[in-house]
């Protein structure tokens, strides 16, 4: 053992501290670079004057937050709620919420029958909900979007050369497009902690429930859905928190006609140049996901504590 | 020559608001085996675990033969730990887990081998080198951290509660084991242990630790017979308490209680003060238990009646009411006259005052 | 009655069959009808291997998959490392601000992908640095390290750390404890961490889309612009084809994994321990 190493971890050994900071440092330089001063910024530029051609003025202003909300009537310059705006706000969070409710009810069911029912392939029943995570993304958008393309797309195609139907469907570009593509990406994102929770399940509680005369419906309402809240807590927070600040999915499968929150961050820094008002609205977005969350720890400390006294 | 083995002086180590080890002083000799004994959570393990450097003492000092080694990280001491957990290296076969202390030694790979082969036959565990540790049982992965440690030769070997994973029969077994394995190599044993007999059958010394103090320290035969606190006494079996005031008559000791038993207490070399309130020890076995007309033959005896008995195996427990308030239990043989006593009849119980102790300070 | 309730029984494992098909199938189809003749149409027309050729054909397509390997390599590498080390510290560790720190570590995996993008944008921008390789490289890193986190956390849980404490007491020191113990018990889930952080990084669109630059264009980003280009060429066959292989090779990742963990003769330390405990 050279005399220098013993020296240094000698030293360590004293002073804990010191250690902790060695570990820590390569990811809280990468961190404080990276994501927090980025952030930094935008939050920086969010209060400033947007100029012409795009360029920052430094004449600090609450302009570019009041215009997320406040326009002024052309004709009679009045003030008045920025319905442009707040419409997308609302749409977001309606896909969103649509979104984890198609997941839940697709998940749910289904993780129910592998966790209690799926024997000894259990781990490939669910490995096979978790393998697409390893292809890519844009491939799975762009299968979709063969799948529902119109009229050359293939349930188009299937439902026009048989004969069902003789006008095609509009399937993409539209809501449902922007719908069935974020339920496909996030189902994933559910199955993983509803089946954490009913995997814990204890099937005794199940069979005392049956025992005591419970009917399977209200066997599920009444003892496995308040057991697993914790599961369903988790997976609607992992489907929504993604599905609200969604870039990629509405802006291919929307059509530039379902425009959501993500999207017009995107379009205010890029197609408009008006970065202070992008700035505004990413802190919007981000502020929303951290409220989301806040409530998400709050909502899921006490049930822990509840599922401590069950 | 005589620099003891261990020495701690004014001990002390605290766990965010409590307090675990408080001001803890003693000399542990050379080859000494010597035992920490006390119910969970009395600082034991924490005291062996700053000898063996895994925790940093708060204040005082600890010196292995004779030099300070406070700030001095566990991979420096010449001292090796038997975890409770055993902590065998899962990745690595039973013949890598005992050469990885020698390989960090730099030893030559002629000496790693020649050591190892010599330790395994030390602790009797021939021919499952190439094993590893999930593929042994209990008694054997005992035996394998017990070599890993001692391979490496160690001024003092540290055990914490590593029989306590075992059943009854093979613990019984490894303790005559660790007992001869110890006067094989003489090296100091520190053992840490919650279980009395364990540490009365393998110790040399014993101290008996409650709330991070030390409150008695001393041989076997001393601690079991002469506990000097209601604590200790209790501890190591001996659950009859009786309290009350000293008393002489006639060159004699007698205990008055407050019920007014007169108990003669044994004429022990310390005397204590004689006005204050006293306590005295007695261990259930040591009591007799007689039907009325048989003749108790021991000067302390006293007219009860039962009020429980309880077959314990080779034992009776008995619990018998004196004066109408003293509970006393007694443990006689299955097997003997005391088997025809039945609950509710009046008896007879008597000990030699000799037997009993008296405790000093609480 | 009965017929009722066998229906319900057999609803459950109906459900997951269409469930099944309803993640599969569009991926079955679109390589399908990567061997179409017809590039746009979604009807059999007859077999082919034109997009394939035009595909491997495609210069572009190299040098993306060159990129996004250099890009992804990279960075699994160096956030598998980072993310370990911090893990380690979150788990054996106590320090002022830790909760705090927590709180910000896994900021990236809930800020939505396109403001984390555009603020990393915007903040080369600011600091003059030019969108790149470079780029994509830190921002890949930042934001692979809280999954790593995860997942290396999820295997601490599961290792009994009597093991650090009985080399340092059998004379090894800290970096030794490290190398010969600490490192050999959490392989296992170091490898997952690295293995989920691939393509984690590797196909992502959203962030990468925002910090490289069109000369610097990796396999999600050149996927992309054929997409938009196929809305008017109506090139879809090539993207088929890209789909097809590039869906293939990810499915085939995950198998080649559990393939060599059957494998005994392949070893690395610590690898026993992933396989079945012996009896």
């Amino acid at each position: 053992m050279s005399s220098f190493r013993r020296r240094v971890l000698g030293f360590l050994w004293r002073h804990p501290g010191a250690k902790t900071g060695v570990t820590l440092s390569p990811v809280v330089f990468w961190l404080a670079l990276f994501v927090l001063a980025p952030m930094l910024i935008v939050l920086y530029y969010s209060f400033l004057t947007n100029g012409p051609h795009g360029a920052l003025l430094p004449t600090p202003t609450l302009e570019n937050y009041k215009d997320v909300f406040i326009t002024e009537d052309l004709r009679t310059g009045q003030p008045e709620a920025n319905w442009l705006y707040l419409n997308i706000f609302g749409r977001s969070l309606l896909l969103a919420f649509l979104t984890t409710l198609l997941c839940l009810l697709l998940g749910y069911p289904v993780t129910y029958w592998i966790a209690l029912y799926g024997g000894r392939y259990k781990n490939l029943w669910i490995g096979l909900f978790i393998l697409p995570f390893w292809t890519s993304y844009l491939v799975r958008i762009f299968a979709w979007m063969f799948l529902l393309r119109d009229p050359s797309g293939f349930i188009n195609q299937l439902l026009l050369q048989t004969g069902l139907i003789h006008e095609p469907l509009q399937l993409l570009f539209n809501t449902t497009g922007v719908i069935i593509g974020m339920v496909y990406t996030y189902l994933p994102f559910a199955v993983i902690p509803l089946y954490a929770a009913l995997e814990r399940l204890d099937r005794s509680v199940l069979e005392a429930a049956f025992d005591l005369g419970a009917r399977p419906w209200q066997r599920l309402w009444r003892v496995t859905v308040p057991l697993t809240r914790g599961g369903i807590l988790s997976a609607s927070v992992l489907v929504f928190v993604p599905s609200v600040g969604e870039y990629l999915i509405p802006d291919l499968m929307g059509g530039a006609k379902v425009n959501m929150l993500g999207n017009l961050i995107a379009d205010k820094f890029f197609r408009d140049q008006n970065w202070a008002f992008g700035s505004a609205l990413s802190i919007g977005l981000i502020l929303l996901v951290m409220a989301l969350l806040l409530v998400y720890f709050k909502v899921s400390r006490s049930e822990q504590v509840f599922e401590r006294r069950v | 020559m005589n620099t003891p083995s261990v020495e701690l002086r004014d001990v002390t180590k605290h766990f965010a608001t409590a307090i675990a080890v408080n001001r803890v002083n003693l000399t542990i000799a050379r080859g000494e085996f010597f035992s920490f004994l006390g119910p969970s959570g009395c600082g034991k393990t924490t005291t062996l675990r700053m000898i063996g450097g895994l925790e940093t003492p708060d204040s005082g000092d600890i010196l292995i033969n004779g030099e300070r080694v406070n700030e001095i990280p566990p991979y420096e001491r010449n001292v090796s730990t038997v975890f409770q957990r055993l902590a065998l290296f899962p990745h690595l076969t039973i013949t890598e887990n005992l050469a990885f202390g020698l390989k960090i030694q730099h030893q030559a790979y002629d000496v790693i081998q020649e050591k190892v082969a010599a330790t395994l036959e030390l602790v009797h565990l021939p021919g499952l080198q190439d094993r590893y540790p999930d593929q042994l049982s209990g008694g054997q992965q005992q035996r394998v951290a017990l070599a890993r440690s001692l391979v490496l030769e160690p001024e003092v070997l540290l055990l914490d509660e590593p029989l306590s994973a075992l059943d009854r029969k093979l613990r019984k077994e490894m303790q005559v084991e660790l007992r001869r394995i110890q006067r094989e190599v003489s090296i100091t044993f520190i053992y840490v242990t919650h279980d009395q007999k364990e540490a009365i059958s393998m110790s040399d010394r014993i101290a008996i630790m409650k709330e991070g103090k030390i409150v008695q320290v001393g041989s076997p035969r001393e601690i079991f017979e002469r506990p000097r606190t209601a604590f200790v006494a209790d501890f190591m079996g001996a659950s009859n308490l009786f309290s009350g005031q000293l008393i002489e008559r006639n060159g004699k000791r007698y205990l008055k209680t407050q019920s007014g038993l007169v108990i003669q207490v044994p004429n022990s070399d310390e005397s204590p003060h004689s006005q204050d309130q006293q306590l005295l020890a007695l261990r259930p076995e040591a009591i007799g238990i007689f039907r009325k007309d048989q003749n108790p033959p021991t000067e302390n005896s006293f007219a009860g009646r039962v009020l429980d008995r309880a077959y314990l195996g080779e034992m009776l427990e008995f619990e018998v009411l004196l004066n109408g308030t003293e509970r006393v239990r007694i443990h006689s043989h299955s097997r003997s006259p005391a088997d025809e006593i039945l609950v509710d009849e009046e008896v007879l119980i008597g000990w030699d005052a000799n037997s009993a102790s008296l405790l000093r300070e609480e | 009655m009965s017929v009722v309730r066998s229906l319900g029984r057999a609803s459950l494992p109906g459900l997951l069959g269409l469930v099944y098909l309803f993640i599969y199938a569009p991926l079955f189809i679109l390589m399908i009808f990567s061997f179409n003749t017809a590039g746009n149409l979604a009807w059999w027309q007859g077999f082919s291997l034109e997009w394939y050729e035009k595909l491997l054909s495609y210069d572009q397509l190299w040098k993306s998959l060159r990129i996004s390997l250099m890009v992804t390599g990279t960075a699994v590498i160096l956030s598998t490392v980072i993310g370990t080390l911090t893990a380690y510290a979150l788990y054996r560790w106590r320090f002022w601000g830790k909760r705090l720190f927590e709180g910000m570590l896994y900021l990236p995996m809930y800020i939505p992908e396109v403001v984390l993008g555009i603020s990393l944008l915007v903040f080369f921008i600011f600091l003059g640095m030019p969108r790149g390789i470079l780029t994509m490289i830190l921002a890949h890193v930042a934001f692979t390290i809280p999954l790593v986190v995860l997942v290396v956390l999820a295997r601490m849980q599961r290792i009994d750390w009597t093991l650090e404490e009985a080399a340092m007491d059998l004379g090894a020191d800290e970096l030794t404890t490290l190398r010969r113990v600490t490192l050999p018990l959490l392989f296992p889930g170091i490898m997952a961490a690295a293995f989920l952080a691939f393509p984690w990084s590797f196909n992502d669109f959203v962030i990468t889309y925002f910090v490289t630059s069109p000369g610097n264009a990796p396999l999600p980003v050149l996927t992309y612009n054929l997409i938009l280009g196929a809305k008017r060429s109506g090139a879809m066959g090539m993207i088929n084809a890209l789909g097809t292989l590039m869906t293939v090779a990810a499915l085939l990742l995950p198998l080649v994994a559990v393939l060599l963990l059957r494998v005994r003769r392949f070893s690395l330390p610590g690898l026993h321990l992933l396989r079945k405990k012996r009896a």
